[in-house]
């Protein structure tokens, strides 16, 4: 079963939780900044980097706009290439469509390359609860799923976990004893996976970008078990979340120019793929069927919505990175699939559960996400308009607290009044100033004596 | 959902009038720059050359397909090949009566992908080599299929100098020309053996693509 | 050249941190400049702003912006980048937000005269000078550093100080976890922020920390002091003030 982080639980408890865990926080740390510093280098291998961005900003911008017509497209092409459409409103329409592809194909085993789009649909438990084996190949997802536990990083999910952990968990699947060597470790999963692939009868990928010119699929990865899944089963479904396009190969240059640099600092991922049908006569290898999934799944209602950019998102991580948030709580503190500030603003708008709202809080409004993120997307203003969204729902006694602000501080005479009484309380009580969540680890600062600044000046004393 | 209901519906969320962020104003989409790059790319073997080390791909530079005897010997000794088997590539078929006329050698003939699972060595050609990247384009239709290149340990890659262009919008940016059919069923872009850093963001080489990877350039 | 500058301390210096209202007042006397302080400014509003609460927040920023505007004065200093920010760059939007189109033309007028205190200073930075010979920690906040993208100006004056050195540090640039009310409704990723930018710091060895965001020294002065450390925390117009009092 897919693990439940979010149900029942606060914001602040997740926090607690996470910045509790010293280890995951320290290896968060390493991880982050190794992640971040090799995107600012490869930034550099390309002149015009913030050219880039602002053209992907407003490209991503005008493919959104125009999503209609170029799914339309693309859905045509991938048609007229031999592969088949399906249109999924939600989780549950694409998950029965997948399980039904694999009923009428007597599909005993799957084999998964790494989509967060999957998991956000719970496709895994729809299958083995139909009685498929279902195996994630992409190494962090395919430990993650040993480990019955949520991803806690877009690009390494299984992040959290140290080489002593992984080594456990592989010696209790194979009943052996492997060191805890990543070399020997990655070659036990190599082999592991192996047969697997081999012996698949059916291969879902996820899609980092569906060309609409052609009707093709591109898939961005490093191990090879991408294209694993999408040349030795029989059948191929790719998911693809309806946001995930581009019109032109044209428009994919700048992508994949962008997006390996941002996510991990690589010029080009170690292989990118792109699929246009099934296979053709003559051909060795590759699925006689190919099927592609556009879900939708609440995508839709952030078109012509001030959250309408969060669509512009490539999935790169790079926001992860530098999130100060991230960096003290960790990805499972967010609750979702989707972590970091990109998971903050995303979980809210997809998720209906009423403990997703809170997620526009896990932010200083700090913008580090916004200067690293390679389409430019503005999250800061995205998570203000949240805690809009939020602020209207708010309760009697938030609202009246700040309707007595507004009033007081809106009037000069009774704005000085509170300041200058606020500082004389604060040097009599100062933790009466201050509510338990400051002193709980932080002084309260003491106002000097000799009043407020405004009163000092106003008597010439300065 | 059909497909035109599941496009009215976004359709119909469209129909306002659009957004406009105050503060941090979006601007207009004025077509797809240029993508400049820092390194010299003035000569592309050598560009491709220092990619390739760059991705821990091993690079040869011949100036004669004669020359190729001695790579794929050096390939053979190197990984203890006993089995290989070519792809449909005209490049692979450079290579053909060299591992024919070598009894220590097996090739295979693969009727499906799953043949080449205890294959030691694929060899295949490519499309285009991109210099920048160190990349090759290999092509299903073109190869005869995709496992070559995937399933065994080793793959051993034939570039013809001609194919060699500089960076992927060469590619991307001139697929009509490049590809006048139209694009293959499939295609990769390699870029260097398999690679993760999943465990502790320790770099590990090989784990489900091939361990190694040559890349040959032929004049 | 001497202008009349109208200083808007803003609502932590006001109430908590008089001191850095002081230093910024004979600072900018001291480059020749009239400093009058505006009575009817209040707040910037950005505390609601931030809660998502935009009726409330337009109504107090209205009554800063009209006695901002009312005030005749060639620059408006205001010594937070935070709240430099919530006038030039956020105001337009929330006067947008709320429907008062007047409010938000005047907004985009005014905002041609807002300084941030560095900044300003930053302009005369010739007439700055004297001895600090400390190793200062210097603290980019975040608005400063990615909304007005001053990212230079603080460490330029800092380094017209004899003997002072202000070294670039992995994590300067980190946001230091005051977040506003995020400080008290997240306290424990609030607090491990600090420690988090406190790490950062003690790899430079410094003697001081410097920054130009009250609310983010306050916070990490917090932190600091209950950890049990004496480091001295100080705005930037407080270290100029010292240095170039005689």
């Amino acid at each position: 079963m897919s693990q439940d982080l979010l149900t029942g639980t606060t914001l602040r408890q997740r926090a607690r939780n996470g910045v509790a865990d010293e280890h995951v926080r320290s290896a968060l740390r390493s991880v982050t900044d190794r992640l971040a510093d090799m995107r600012v280098d490869a930034q550099e291998s390309l002149t015009n980097w913030e050219e880039l961005r602002d053209a992907a900003r407003a490209m991503r911008g005008h493919i959104v706009a125009r999503l209609p017509e170029i799914l339309d497209r693309l859905a045509s092409n991938v048609e007229a290439s031999g592969g088949t459409v399906f249109w999924a409103a939600d989780a549950a329409e694409a998950t029965a469509y997948i399980a039904g592809v694999a009923r009428d194909r007597g599909v005993k085993r799957v084999v998964k390359s790494k989509s967060m789009v999957t998991e956000e649909i719970h496709l895994n438990d729809v299958l083995q609860a139909d009685g498929i084996e279902v195996v994630e190949t992409d190494l962090g997802e395919w430990i993650i799923q040993l480990a019955q536990q949520m991803p806690s990083h877009i690009l390494a999910p299984a992040i959290h976990m140290t080489r002593g952990d992984v080594a456990d968990l592989f010696n209790r699947v194979a009943d052996g004893d492997l060191s805890d060597v990543p070399e020997e470790l990655c070659a036990f999963a190599r082999e592991q996976l192996r047969n697997r692939f081999l012996t698949a009868d059916l291969g879902i990928s996820g899609c980092n970008f569906g060309v609409a010119e052609t009707g093709s699929t591109i898939l961005v990865t490093n191990e090879g078990n991408g294209r694993m899944v999408t040349t030795l089963p029989p059948v191929h479904i790719a998911v693809m979340g309806m946001e995930r396009v581009v019109e032109t190969w044209e428009q994919l240059d700048l992508m994949m120019n962008l997006l390996p640099r941002a996510a991990s600092g690589q010029d080009i991922s170690v292989y990118v793929s792109q699929v246009t049908g099934a296979r053709r006569v003559g051909e060795l290898d590759g699925p006689e069927q190919f099927h592609l999934v556009i879900l939708d799944n609440g995508r839709s209602d952030l078109l012509g919505s001030e959250y309408q950019e969060m669509l512009n998102c490539i999935r790169c991580g790079a926001c992860l990175n530098v999130c100060p948030v991230y960096r003290q709580m960790g990805g499972h503190g967010y609750g979702w699939v989707y972590s970091g500030p990109m998971g903050a603003v995303l979980t809210p708008l997809l998720n209906r559960q009423p403990e997703a709202a809170e997620l526009s809080s896990a932010s200083t409004l700090c913008s580090a996400c916004y200067d690293a993120c390679p389409v430019k997307i503005p999250l800061q203003d995205l998570l203000l308009g949240l805690r809009r969204d939020r602020a209207d729902e708010a309760g009697r006694a938030e609202r009246a607290t700040w309707d007595a602000w507004a009033a007081a501080w809106s009037r000069p005479g009774a704005y000085r009044t509170s300041v200058r009484m606020a500082g004389a309380m604060g040097r009599i009580l100062p933790a009466g100033l201050f509510p338990t969540g400051w002193t709980a680890g932080r002084e309260v600062p003491r106002r000097p004596d000799g009043g407020s600044f405004r009163r000092r000046f106003a008597k010439g004393d300065i | 959902m059909d497909r035109a209901a599941f496009l009215d519906r976004a359709r119909a969320k469209l129909h306002g009038p659009a957004h406009h962020n105050v503060a941090h104003p979006i601007p207009a989409f004025e077509g797809v720059p240029e993508v400049r790059y820092a390194a010299d790319l003035s000569d592309l073997p050598t560009a491709f050359e220092r990619a390739c080390a760059a991705h821990k791909a091993v690079f040869r530079h011949l100036t004669h397909p004669a020359d190729l005897a001695g790579v794929l010997d050096e390939v053979v000794a190197t990984h203890d090949v006993r089995r290989v088997s070519l792809s449909r590539d005209p490049e692979a078929a450079l290579v053909d009566d060299l591992v024919r006329s070598r009894p220590a050698l097996d090739v295979v003939v693969p009727e499906r992908g799953q043949d080449l699972a205890d294959v030691d060595l694929g060899v295949t050609g490519a499309a285009y080599g991109i210099a920048a990247t160190g990349t090759l384009v290999l092509d299903a239709g073109r190869a005869g299929g995709r496992s070559w290149s995937l399933v065994p340990p080793v793959h051993l890659a034939i570039l013809r100098r001609s194919n060699l262009v500089a960076t992927a919008a060469d590619v991307w940016r001139k697929l009509p020309e490049r590809f006048p059919d139209g694009p293959a069923s499939q295609m990769v872009f390699v870029s260097g053996p398999s690679k993760s850093a999943d465990i502790e963001f320790t770099l590990t080489i090989g784990v489900h693509g091939p361990r190694h990877v040559w890349m040959v350039l032929v004049d | 050249m001497s202008q009349r500058v109208a200083l808007f301390p803003t609502c932590v210096v006001d109430t908590v941190a008089p001191q850095v209202g002081e230093a910024v007042v004979r600072v900018l006397r001291r480059l020749g400049h009239e400093v009058v302080v505006p009575k009817n400014a209040t707040c910037c509003a950005q505390p609601a702003w931030n809660a998502g609460f935009a009726q409330q927040a337009a109504t107090v920023a209205r009554t800063t912006l009209d006695a901002l505007e009312a005030e005749d004065a060639q620059t408006i200093c205001v010594p937070a980048g935070s709240c430099a920010t919530m006038m030039r760059v956020f105001w337009p939007e929330l006067f947008e937000l709320v429907g008062d189109h007047d409010a938000k033309r005047r907004a985009e007028r005014l905002r041609d005269r807002v300084r941030e205190f560095s900044e300003f200073v930053a302009e005369q930075a010739d007439d700055i000078a004297g001895t600090h010979a400390v190793t200062v920690a210097y603290h980019h906040s975040c608005h400063m550093l990615r909304e007005l993208r001053i990212t230079t100006a603080p460490k330029d004056l800092l380094a017209r100080l004899d003997g002072c050195d202000a070294p670039d540090f992995p994590g300067d640039d980190r946001c230091c976890g005051f977040g506003g009310l995020f400080a008290i409704k997240q306290p424990e990723l609030s607090v491990a922020m600090a420690d988090d930018k406190i790490a950062a710091i003690s790899s430079v060895g410094a003697d001081e920390i410097v920054g130009c965001d009250q609310s983010c020294l306050m916070h990490l002065e917090g932190r600091l002091r209950s950890r049990g450390q004496t480091t001295p925390v100080r705005h930037l117009a407080e270290v100029l003030d010292e240095a170039m009092t005689p």
